[in-house]
């Protein structure tokens, strides 16, 4: 995929108005929007970028792109509400407009599975940044050797794009495979944490690709062992969360040691972002 | 994966030295459980030391107050219990079949006599199951932080 251009700081500042089309409910805290730009302009964006979303009068936040990145007219933003201003994301309805600032960041380098097994690893609300990888690598499959997805969730109440997954799943496109921490008894799926999948799916190590996103020490323990079977840390790739604000690189919210998340991140590899990764308050 | 692909890529299988792996091929079965089948109980002898070729299987406690908890599953490769080579030999959760499931069981009473006599095979073993236990008690370390509810504006 092309890089895109980087944003004018001005631009890159101004919120655009879309219009909410659609909301559907996830799970009990998350919903998936679509929303349109009212300009009717069309978002472009590569896998793994992020929006500034702005609720009028209540504040703006970073959430990752969710939808697909070859229909642009729509844009799809899974939010789960945690806060306040993704509380207020969480209550809104057709026809309400909200600002939106971007695409920023980094995005999952696809390039980089080109030939080679690609393992996708997410674990909770890290599926929706991960979800536009799936579809892109899904349409590029010829390209990718074995393709696997491997999705751990809290519960299975929490399990995200349930649609999705039982689609992939049902296809023989890519190999995936779901485990929940806790169950109920009816929960008849894999209990257990998502690093007990690694060997189920068919990956060489020295020719693999890992993309890998979730909770900050989930993805740690990911890369370790994707790193100690021998898959190279390069080619281990991860998203960094951290506050962004402005989505420039002007603010310093984000930093993370020598790097801004929102302009060196959200996604870079496990031999870059890996000796930050423990300490403590970064 | 089919037993005899099992044998050849079992960790705990490959690499034995040749009159172990000999023992260890005499004394495996293979069994099958249909989905829901009981395979052992919760404080029940740990008398059988059973390695998943295909299928699931659940490790459940009791709670009393409702249907039992599901504490891990366990899939293709996975050992099935560890206690069979512990004193006091006696299973510490309940373990059913998810689906239908082919597992190669042993007599662990047959195993444990013969690593007393065995110092590769009972190396071997207690190697492969330390490792599993290590890495079963990093993963519910992982699971005691409940990682994924997390989460700030």
């Amino acid at each position: 995929m092309t890089a895109l251009a980087p944003l004018a700081p001005i631009e890159a500042m101004l919120p655009i108005p879309f219009r909410v089309i659609s909301v559907s409910k996830e799970t009990s805290d998350t919903v998936t929007l679509v929303l349109e730009a009212m300009n009717g302009a069309p978002t472009r964006f590569e896998p793994g970028q992020f929006m500034m979303m702005y609720v009028f009068g209540v504040g703006e936040v970073p959430i990752s792109i969710s939808g697909n990145p070859r229909v642009p007219r729509t844009l799809v933003q899974t939010v789960r509400a945690v806060g306040a201003v993704t509380n207020a994301i969480c209550g809104l309805q057709p026809p309400d407009v909200v600002g939106i600032r971007g695409p920023y960041g980094t995005g999952w380098p696809l390039d980089e599975a080109v030939g080679r097994d690609l393992v996708i690893v997410a674990g909770g609300i890290g599926l929706a940044p991960l979800r536009p990888a799936i579809i892109e690598a899904l349409a590029r499959r010829s390209e990718i050797r074995n393709l696997s997805l491997l999705y751990g969730a809290r519960t299975p109440a929490d399990i995200l794009y349930k649609d999705d997954l039982l689609g992939w799943e049902a296809s023989s496109e890519i190999e995936v495979e779901v485990t929940v921490d806790r169950a109920p008894s009816d929960w008849w799926g894999d209990v257990g944490v998502v690093t007990r999948l690694l060997p189920r799916v068919g990956f060489d190590p020295p020719l693999t690709t890992a993309f890998v996103c979730g909770p900050e020490v989930m993805m740690r323990v990911v890369a370790r062992e994707m790193r100690d079977v021998g898959v190279a840390p390069d080619r281990i790739f991860m998203s960094i969360e951290r506050n962004m604000k402005c989505g420039v690189g002007f603010c310093g919210h984000c930093q993370y040691g020598s790097d801004f998340i929102c302009k060196s991140g959200p996604i870079g590899s496990f031999s870059a972002f890996g000796n930050r990764l423990t300490v403590d308050e970064i | 994966m089919t037993v005899q692909e099992l044998k050849r890529n079992s960790p705990i299988l490959r690499g034995l030295p040749p009159s172990s792996a000999s023992f260890m091929e005499a004394v495996g079965r293979e069994t099958t459980f249909e989905p829901g089948s009981l395979i052992f109980e919760e404080d029940g002898p740990a008398d059988t030391f059973y390695l998943v070729a295909s299928g699931k299987v659940g490790l459940e406690i009791s709670l009393h107050t409702g249907p039992p908890a599901l504490i891990e599953t366990l899939g293709s490769g996975d050992m099935l219990g560890l206690s069979w080579l512990f004193p006091p030999h006696r299973w510490s959760w309940r373990a059913r079949s998810l689906t239908h499931t082919t597992l190669l069981a042993f007599d662990a009473e047959s195993l444990r006599n013969r690593c007393a006599s065995d110092a590769d095979l009972a190396l071997h073993m207690y190697q492969a199951v330390a490792a599993e236990a290590v890495r079963r008690l990093h993963a519910t370390r992982m699971r005691l932080l409940d990682i994924y509810p997390g989460g700030d504006e």
